[in-house]
C-alpha cells in the first residue's frame, strides 16, 4: 500500500517536474524607447500565466517560463504605448522591444506662439478661476486679460486690443462661434465690458496673433471662450452688492443640467456716493437673464446658452464740438443664443455643429440727434475631427456667416432713410497637426473665404513647435488674415475689399512645475487698411483702400506659483512697436490707442488663518500719442503715462458664503487717457479740447454671495 | 479505503493546488509591497490579473499601489502617468468586485489630482471627490475606508477653509468600528486604512 502512495505521488509530482526541467524556457531580452535607451521597471510578462520580470536599470528582463508552443508576450512601461506580441517558444534568441512614448499620457506640451491657454489643460498658461480673482478686474474677464502679455485696454474704451491693433481687431468667439456683439454699450469715452460672465467658461483660449485656420475675419486676434461641457449640480445662487442683485438655479436630470439666471445692475448707488466727473443722468442700469442647457451622454454632448439683456445709460457732459455741455443717452436690447452639438463618431472622428444667432436694437440720443440702429448676426459652423493617432490629427469644416447693419438719424421731424449693409461670409478651412519628429511638432492650416464682395482669398497658417527639452520649447507661427472694415465705415461704404495682415512670431517658453516664462517677438504688416480725410466717417467722404502699416514687439510673461507657500504671482510686460496710416491719419503714425510699453504686475495672496484671499494688481503703460492742432506738426504729443493699481480682498464666511471686496485705482491717480479736439477753431481762433478722463477717481465694489446646494462645496468663488 | 482517501487527498491538493498559485502569488506581491518594492509589485499583480481575468483583487491592488505612489512623486509628469494609469485600470476593472471599493480608489486619485494643484483644482475636484465617497457610502454603507476617507478629506479642506470638523471626527470614530466589523470572507479583500484614522483622531485638536 505504502508504495501505491509513493507511486501514486510519484508520478503526480513527474510530469510537473519533468516539465520544468526538460521544457521551462528562458525568455529574454531590453525593453528601449525609440532612441535605443534602456526602459527601467517595464513589465515583460506571457498573458494568462504568472511568468514575467520587470527590467532593470538598463532596460534587460530574463524569466523561465514552462509555456510551450504560441504565447502571447505583453510588455507594459510608464509612460509608453503598451505592446503585445504572438511569440512561438522556445525562442532562438534574445528579444527586443522597441516601446514609444505615449503622448495621451502625458498632455501634450505643444506651445504655440501666439497662443494662450487659460483653462484647467496641462499647458494653460492661467486657470479660469486666476482670471476672475484678479483685482480690479470686477468680473469682467476683459480687463483681467489686460494683464496678459500683447493685450491693451485703453481706459476710455474698456475694449480689448492685441498687439498694436484697435479693439475691432479681435473677434470674440463661444465654443468657436462668433459672438456679435461681446460688450455692453456706453456713451463715447465710458469703458465698456464683456457682456458675458466669467462664470459660464471653463477654459479660454486667447490668441494675440497667428491664429488657428478655424477661425477668420479678424487682423490681429481671436478670443475664444469654451463653456464646460459636464452638467452641472443643482444648486442656487444668490449675491447681493452695490451694483445690483442676481439669482440663479441649476437643476440637474441624470445628463441634463438646466441653469437659469437673472441679474440687475445699477450703478446709481455708486454714482450717488461717490464723486463723479460727469453728470449722469441715467446712470448705467441693466437687467438681464440667462439660461444654460447642458447634456452630455457617452455618444453626445449638447450645449445651448440664450440670453437677453436690456441696458440704458445717459449723461451730459461737455463736448469740445458742441462747445458746451450735451446729453447722451444710449438704451439697447439685445438677445443671443449659441448652441453647439458634438457627436462622437467611429474611428476617433468627431463631429461639431453649431449655431450662434444675435440680434441687437440700439438707440443713441445725441442732444437732439437720435440715432437707431439694429444689428443682425449668424454664424453656422460645421466641423470634422479625426484623431489618426498619437502623432496625427487633422480637422476641416465650413462656416457661413450672416450680418445685417441697419441705421437711421432723426433730427426733429426729419428722418433719413435707412442705411447699412449686409454681409454674407462663407469659408471652408482645414487644418493638420502632425509630429514629425520626436521633437518637431507641426500645425499647418488652410482658410478659403468668399465674401459679398465677390471677393475670395485662401488663407494659410502654420506653427511651428521645437521641443529642446523637457522644459523649454521654441516655436514660430506664421499666417495671413483678413478683416472686412469696421461698421462705421462699411455702413457709409459697403463695397470695400478687406483689409490684410501678415502675422509673424517667434516664441520660446520655459515651463516647470508651477512656473513659467514665455517670451516672444512678433512683426505683424498691415495692408489694404481703410483711409479716409480728417474727420468722423460719413456718407460724403472717399474712401481709400491703400494704408498700411507694421507693428513690432516683444512680450514677456512670468509666472510662479511655487516659490512662496500660497503666493500666486505673475508679470507681463509688452513692448509694442506701432506705426499705421489708417483711418484719418495724415501719414504712418503711432495709431493714439496703442501704449508703446505696458506692463502688470497680478499677485494672489491666501491667508488662512483669516480664510481670506488679498489680491492686488497692478498696471502701468506709458503715454500715448494724440495730434495737437494748435501747435505745428503731427501727432507730436503724449500724454502722461498711467500707473493704476487696484486690490481685492475675498473672506469665506463659510465655504459656502463669501464677502468681496475690491477697489480699483487706490492710489487715487488722475489719469488722462487722451484729448478730444472741436474740429473748428473757436472764436479765439484756437481749438478747443476736452480730456478723456474716468468718471469716477476709484471703483469700489462690495459684494455678499451665498450658494446654496446639497454639496456644501460648491460657492461662488469663480464669479468674483 | 487508504488508497482512496489518497486519491481523495490527491484531488483535493490539486484542487486547492489552482487556488493557492494564486493566493500564492497575490500573497508574493503584496509582500514585495509591504517591503517597498512597489514596481516589483505592481508588475507582479499586473501578471496575475492577465491571469485570472475573473478576479477583481489584482488590478485592485494594482491601481491602489499606483495610485499611492502617486501621491509620494515629486514629477509632475510621473505624477500624471501615475494617476493616469490607476484611473485606466479602475474604468476598465471597476465592474469586478466591490463597487464601493472602486469609488474610493477613484476618490484617492482624484485626491492625488487635486494635490498636484490645489489652488487651482480646488473648485473642480473637491465637490466630485466628495460626490465619488458619497457614491461609495451608497453602495456600501458599511465601508469604513468610505467613511474615514470622506472624513479625512473634509478635515484637511476645513484646515485651508476654515469651519468646523467635529462631524467628520465622530464619522473617524464610527469608522474605527467599522473596521473592526469589517469581515470580509474573501482573501485579501481590501482591510487598508484603520492605522490613518487612528492617526487622524490622535491628531485631532
Amino acid at each position: 500500500m505504502r508504495y501505491i502512495l509513493i507511486f501514486i505521488c510519484l508520478f503526480q509530482a513527474l510530469p510537473a517536474t519533468s516539465q520544468e526541467s526538460n521544457q521551462s524556457q528562458i525568455v529574454k531580452g531590453i525593453v528601449q524607447n525609440t532612441k535605443k535607451a534602456g526602459i527601467a521597471g517595464a513589465n515583460v510578462f506571457i498573458d494568462g500565466s504568472y511568468d514575467g520580470a520587470t527590467t532593470d536599470r538598463n532596460g534587460h528582463f530574463s524569466f523561465s517560463s514552462a509555456q510551450t508552443d504560441s504565447v502571447l508576450l505583453q510588455v507594459t512601461a510608464m509612460g509608453f504605448e503598451a505592446k503585445s506580441i504572438w511569440l512561438q517558444i522556445p525562442l532562438s534568441e534574445s528579444l527586443v522591444f522597441t516601446l514609444i512614448e505615449d503622448q495621451h499620457i502625458i498632455p501634450e506640451v505643444v506651445v504655440k506662439a501666439g497662443e494662450f491657454r487659460i483653462g484647467n489643460q496641462a499647458n494653460a498658461a492661467l486657470s479660469a478661476l486666476d482670471i476672475v480673482s484678479t483685482a480690479g478686474s470686477m468680473g469682467n474677464i476683459i480687463a483681467a486679460l489686460q494683464t496678459l502679455p500683447g493685450a491693451q485696454v485703453a481706459g476710455e474704451n474698456g475694449r480689448l486690443m492685441v498687439r498694436g491693433g484697435d479693439p475691432h481687431e479681435t473677434q470674440t468667439y463661444i465654443n468657436g462661434i462668433r459672438v456679435g456683439q461681446p460688450y455692453t454699450i456706453s456713451g463715447n469715452n465710458l469703458p465698456v465690458r464683456g457682456r458675458f460672465s466669467p462664470m459660464l467658461f471653463q477654459g479660454t483660449n486667447f490668441s494675440t496673433g497667428a491664429y488657428s485656420a478655424e477661425f477668420g475675419n479678424a487682423l490681429s486676434s481671436i478670443l475664444n471662450l469654451n463653456t464646460s461641457p459636464e452638467p452641472e449640480d443643482a444648486k442656487t445662487d444668490l449675491s447681493i452688492s452695490a451694483l445690483g442683485l442676481a439669482a440663479g438655479h441649476t437643476s440637474r436630470m441624470g445628463k441634463t443640467s438646466v441653469s437659469v439666471n437673472t441679474n440687475y445692475i445699477s450703478l446709481k448707488p455708486f454714482t450717488k456716493l461717490f464723486k463723479q466727473n460727469i453728470d449722469w443722468t441715467q446712470p448705467y442700469e441693466q437687467w438681464s437673464g440667462e439660461a444654460v442647457i447642458r447634456r452630455r451622454s457617452e455618444k453626445h454632448a449638447l450645449n445651448v446658452y440664450a440670453s437677453f439683456a436690456g441696458e440704458r445709460v445717459g449723461f451730459r457732459d461737455y463736448q469740445a464740438d458742441f462747445a458746451r455741455d450735451v446729453e447722451t443717452h444710449v438704451r439697447s436690447h439685445n438677445l443671443y443664443t449659441n448652441a453647439s452639438y458634438t457627436r462622437y463618431l467611429a474611428n476617433n472622428w468627431k463631429w461639431d455643429l453649431g449655431i450662434g444667432a444675435g440680434y441687437m436694437q440700439r438707440t443713441a440720443t445725441l442732444d437732439t440727434l437720435q440715432i437707431p440702429n439694429k444689428t443682425k448676426d449668424l454664424h453656422i459652423k460645421n466641423k470634422w475631427s479625426k484623431s489618426v493617432n498619437n502623432s496625427f490629427r487633422y480637422f476641416f469644416g465650413l462656416d457661413y456667416f450672416y450680418q445685417n447693419y441697419q441705421e437711421k438719424v432723426s433730427f426733429g421731424s426729419i428722418t433719413t432713410p435707412a442705411y447699412g449693409f449686409t454681409n454674407q461670409i462663407a469659408a471652408g478651412f482645414g487644418e493638420l497637426s502632425y509630429r514629425i519628429f520626436p521633437k518637431w511638432h507641426l500645425d499647418a492650416g488652410m482658410r478659403y473665404t468668399l465674401n459679398t464682395q465677390a471677393v475670395s482669398f485662401l488663407e494659410p497658417r502654420a506653427a511651428l513647435s521645437f521641443q529642446l527639452d523637457k522644459q523649454q520649447t521654441a516655436s514660430l507661427s506664421y499666417g495671413i488674415f483678413h478683416q472686412q472694415p469696421t461698421e462705421d465705415i462699411q455702413k457709409f461704404q459697403p463695397d470695400l475689399p478687406w483689409q490684410m495682415a501678415n502675422h509673424l512670431i517667434l516664441q520660446y517658453s520655459y515651463a516647470t512645475a508651477g512656473k513659467q516664462l514665455r517670451l516672444e517677438l512678433f512683426r505683424k504688416s498691415y495692408a489694404q487698411l481703410v483711409r479716409f480725410e480728417r474727420g468722423d466717417p460719413n456718407f460724403a467722404r472717399p474712401y481709400h483702400t491703400d494704408g498700411d502699416g507694421s507693428v513690432n514687439g516683444l512680450d514677456v510673461f512670468w509666472r510662479d506659483n511655487r516659490s512662496v507657500r500660497n503666493l500666486q504671482y505673475w508679470i507681463s510686460y509688452s513692448w509694442t512697436h506701432a506705426r499705421k496710416w489708417e483711418r484719418d491719419y495724415a501719414f504712418a503714425v503711432q495709431p493714439p490707442y496703442v501704449a508703446e510699453h505696458y506692463g502688470s504686475l497680478v499677485a494672489k495672496y491666501w491667508i488662512s488663518s483669516l480664510r481670506s484671499q488679498v489680491g492686488i494688481t497692478n498696471t502701468i503703460s506709458s503715454g500715448r500719442p494724440y495730434h495737437d492742432p494748435n501747435q505745428a506738426g503731427y501727432v507730436q504729443e503724449f500724454t502722461k503715462p498711467i500707473n493704476t493699481l487696484s486690490m481685492n480682498w475675498s473672506y469665506l464666511i463659510t465655504q459656502q458664503k463669501i464677502i468681496h471686496i475690491s477697489v480699483s485705482n487706490v492710489l487715487g491717480n488722475e489719469p488722462v487717457y487722451s484729448y478730444q479736439y472741436a474740429q473748428n477753431r473757436n472764436a479765439a481762433g484756437v481749438f478747443d479740447r476736452q480730456a478723456m478722463t474716468p468718471t469716477a477717481k476709484r471703483f469700489v465694489f462690495v459684494g455678499f454671495f451665498w450658494t446654496i446646494s446639497r454639496n456644501k462645496k460648491d460657492n461662488q468663488l469663480d464669479n468674483l | 479505503m487508504k488508497a482512496l482517501l489518497i486519491i481523495i487527498l490527491t484531488f483535493y491538493s490539486y484542487g486547492s493546488f489552482a487556488q493557492t498559485a494564486y493566493e500564492k502569488a497575490m500573497s508574493e506581491a503584496l509582500q514585495l509591497w509591504e517591503a517597498g518594492n512597489s514596481t516589483e509589485a505592481a508588475a507582479k499583480l499586473e501578471r496575475i490579473a492577465a491571469a485570472e481575468k475573473t478576479q477583481w483583487l489584482p488590478s485592485y491592488y494594482q491601481a491602489l499601489i499606483l495610485i499611492t505612489e502617486s501621491f509620494r512623486a515629486t514629477d509632475a509628469t510621473q505624477r500624471a502617468q501615475l494617476i493616469q494609469r490607476g484611473n485606466t485600470i479602475i474604468s476598465q476593472k471597476s465592474a469586478l468586485g466591490s463597487s464601493s471599493e472602486w469609488l474610493v480608489l477613484k476618490a484617492l486619485s482624484l485626491t492625488s489630482e487635486l494635490t498636484a494643484d490645489p489652488m487651482n483644482l480646488g473648485q473642480k475636484l473637491s465637490p466630485k471627490i466628495i460626490e465619488t465617497y458619497q457614491q461609495a457610502l451608497k453602495a456600501d454603507p458599511e465601508n469604513p475606508r468610505a467613511l474615514s476617507g470622506l472624513a479625512e478629506f473634509q478635515i484637511q479642506t476645513k484646515k485651508f477653509t476654515g469651519g468646523n470638523s467635529d462631524k467628520e471626527y465622530k464619522d473617524l470614530q464610527k469608522a474605527l468600528s467599522l473596521y473592526e466589523k469589517d469581515q470580509h470572507k474573501e482573501p485579501f479583500y481590501p482591510t487598508w486604512g484603520r492605522d490613518r484614522a487612528e492617526a487622524m483622531i490622535q491628531k485631532q485638536p
